[in-house]
């Protein structure tokens, strides 16, 4: 590298920019109104313009700044915790609690490596187990426990 | 007052709420316990749990679930030297030396009885203070309350250490989040980007869950050594009389020092420990122990933070506005509730607002009752690997999340603020000013629309009046507080370079 920057400020000003953009450009949609009487695109004008005006101030003492580096990303991490949530709640109405709740703690328990098959099988009895407890039985929430294609046929 | 500490009192007193204090403090322990779980994010994976109760019973429980996560907090930073979060880090220094020299117990004991004695008497003083406070707000319009909430605004990025400018660029995307929805006064639908989900707005408990939680988690599993450690042994509970009485000043000054700054707006509770730290160790008859276990920087910095975080809810029952980031979970619960916060709150529901106040004390009794006998459980809690915790927090989260409007996009809400809040850790942005301007935005585009209608669109009704323009001038100087250092530190680099 010839001149070093702090990488994580301008990556951050670029992306408050970015932000700032899409929003006027969303915002073109919503009357501005007058200040007496403003309208629904009034407010987010003036945010968004806050937020462009302190992105581009991000930005420009990331190049005068003290040097720093983008950090990695644990994507694995990221990819399987967010993933593991995600199918939770797209299984949790249609299959039911107890299903969704073995899924996420499978799909979530990759992302520690040190896991071992016996303990996410443990774990995910467990939190069965619990999960029936407090939420079927004691809060009684609308979701069904087993699979309703199950226990109606 | 004490008419008033009365119906608290009696609110406070039923089982039911009793009940629920209990519960919320335990649960709070239990999980602010865990190592690398910090108020903010046990008060945001617990916040569904409240939502099925009345509004006072719920806001008593939240309190209970507050103090216990904090007291779970000084558990493991003073056990495992894990702060879960800044505020702990203070009892580290002296805490966890004292439980390397096995008096863990000890450390413990001043902690619980010395935030106990805090709390009592900051529930004194936000008895007092709230009506006063309320009778002064009453008499603001639309624009001083716009500059109060400015003023607010920026008075938290005060203490957000780090990059000021990216500090306020969290709270203007705070802002912008709380847009999200519908405009009340023109019915315009906006930013919802076609999710008719959002009409009502971005939810409030997938945004704290999804940053403070789930952006957690994916941090201590990217990073082990946030989370493990070894658990140091408790020892005996009991304090020696030498040790007592060396406490007791330090508790006095924590105190006091901690319910001042307390009320600051941008949350004094890190401010306040960190204050009465510095002026332990300047005053302390013992001061070559500080640094190899010194009780009195166990017994200040534990009161003043207790006493800080009560007298922060002042300018949340009275404005309106959170102090800090676990004020704006508890000013989001209350609007779940269908309860706005601010100064009519103490006349139009009496019994809530001294129930609440009542209950603070009642929690910080129930932790002392609670927590120094328990402190073997809490103690294996700490022992659990975190690779069995956090599928567990994740399978909470997921229903908690759903249970709010028994949908399943809210999850996927929270995954999105999860993602979100893992980059900004990643690129260095605070998430508690955010969560701050997210509850304020809504309020700050009221008033400044009701304020500009009544000066036919003049914007110098702000500095026209006076007390506003008194508001606009301290947001100014904190402003320029902040910023002036950091420029004169970049010239001094530049000199060196």
């Amino acid at each position: 590298m010839s001149k070093q920057v702090n990488a994580k400020d301008i990556a951050s000003g670029a992306i408050l920019l970015l932000l700032t953009a899409i929003g006027m450009y969303i915002n073109l949609d919503y009357p501005l109104g007058t200040a007496s009487r403003m309208g629904p695109g009034y407010m987010p004008f003036v945010v968004l313009v806050a937020l462009g005006v302190l992105g581009m101030g991000v930005l420009l003492a990331g190049l005068y700044g003290t040097p720093q580096r983008l950090e990695k990303w644990a994507w694995r991490e990221v990819g399987l915790i967010l993933a593991a949530l995600s199918i939770f709640g797209g299984m949790l109405e249609g299959i039911g609690l107890a299903a969704s709740t073995v899924a996420l703690v499978v799909i979530s328990g990759l992302a520690d490596r040190t896991q071992t098959p016996k303990g996410i099988a443990a774990l995910a009895i467990v939190l069965v187990a619990i999960c029936w407890l407090v939420f079927t039985w004691g809060l009684q929430i609308s979701v069904p426990f087993l699979p309703p294609f199950l226990t109606n046929s | 007052m004490f008419d008033n500490l009365a119906l608290g009192l009696s609110v406070a007193f039923t089982f039911q709420n009793l009940a629920f204090s209990f519960v919320g403090c335990i649960i709070g322990t239990a999980i602010g316990v865990l190592p690398g779980v910090g108020p903010v994010a046990t008060i945001s994976l617990l916040l569904p749990l409240t939502f099925g109760l009345d509004p006072i019973t719920a806001m008593i429980m939240l309190a209970g679930i507050y103090y216990g996560a904090q007291y779970g907090g000084s558990t493991s930073a003073i056990l495992l030297n894990l702060p879960g979060e800044v505020t702990a880090v203070v009892t580290t220094l002296e805490g966890h030396k004292m439980a390397r020299a096995g008096r863990a117990g000890a450390a413990l004991t001043v902690a619980a009885l010395g935030s106990f004695f805090a709390g009592t008497v900051a529930t004194l003083v936000v008895a007092g203070a709230g009506p006063l406070l309320t009778s002064v707000a009453m008499a603001f319009g639309p624009a001083e309350y716009f500059s109060l909430i400015l003023l607010g605004l920026i008075a938290a990025t005060v203490l957000a250490h780090g990059n000021i400018l990216k500090s306020l660029a969290m709270i203007v995307l705070g802002v912008l989040f709380g847009l999200v929805g519908t405009d009340l006064q023109s019915g315009q639908i906006r930013f919802t980007l076609g999710f008719p989900q959002l009409f009502e707005g971005v939810g409030f408990v997938p945004l704290a869950m999804g940053l403070f939680g789930i952006a957690e988690i994916i941090r201590n599993l990217e990073c082990p050594e946030n989370r493990s450690g070894t658990v140091s042994r408790v020892g005996k509970l009991w304090l020696t009389k030498k040790e007592f009485s060396r406490s007791v000043p330090s508790v006095l000054r924590g105190t006091a020092l901690g319910s001042l700054l307390g009320v600051l707006p941008g949350g004094g509770l890190a401010l306040s420990t960190f204050a009465s730290y510095m002026l332990e160790r300047k005053v302390a008859k013992h001061r070559e122990e500080f640094g190899s276990g010194a009780i009195e920087g166990v017994a200040g910095p534990e009161s003043a933070n207790n006493a800080a975080s009560q007298t922060s809810f002042i300018p949340m029952l009275t404005l309106g506005i959170p102090a800090n980031a676990v004020m704006a979970l508890m000013i989001g619960a209350l609007m779940i509730q269908g309860i706005q916060p601010g100064p009519r709150m103490i006349d139009e529901q009496p019994t809530l607002f001294w129930g609440l106040i009542a209950s603070m004390w009642i929690g910080n009794l129930m932790l002392l009752i609670i927590n120094l006998p328990l402190v073997g459980v809490w103690v294996s809690l700490l022992k659990v690997p975190y690779k069995y915790l956090y599928p567990a927090i994740l399978v909470f989260c997921g229903i908690g999340a759903y249970s709010v409007n028994n949908s399943a996009f809210d999850i996927y809400q929270t995954v999105i603020f999860g993602l979100i809040g893992y980059a900004l850790i990643k690129l260095e942005f605070e998430p508690a000013p955010l969560l701050i301007g997210f509850v304020l935005g809504p309020m700050l585009e009221e008033y400044l629309k009701r304020a500009m209608v009544l000066s036919r669109g003049d914007v110098s009704v702000f500095v026209e009046r006076p007390v506003s323009a008194v508001f606009l001038a301290l947001g100014t100087l904190a402003l320029a507080a902040m910023i002036v250092p950091n420029i004169r530190r970049r010239k001094e680099e530049a000199i060196v370079e």
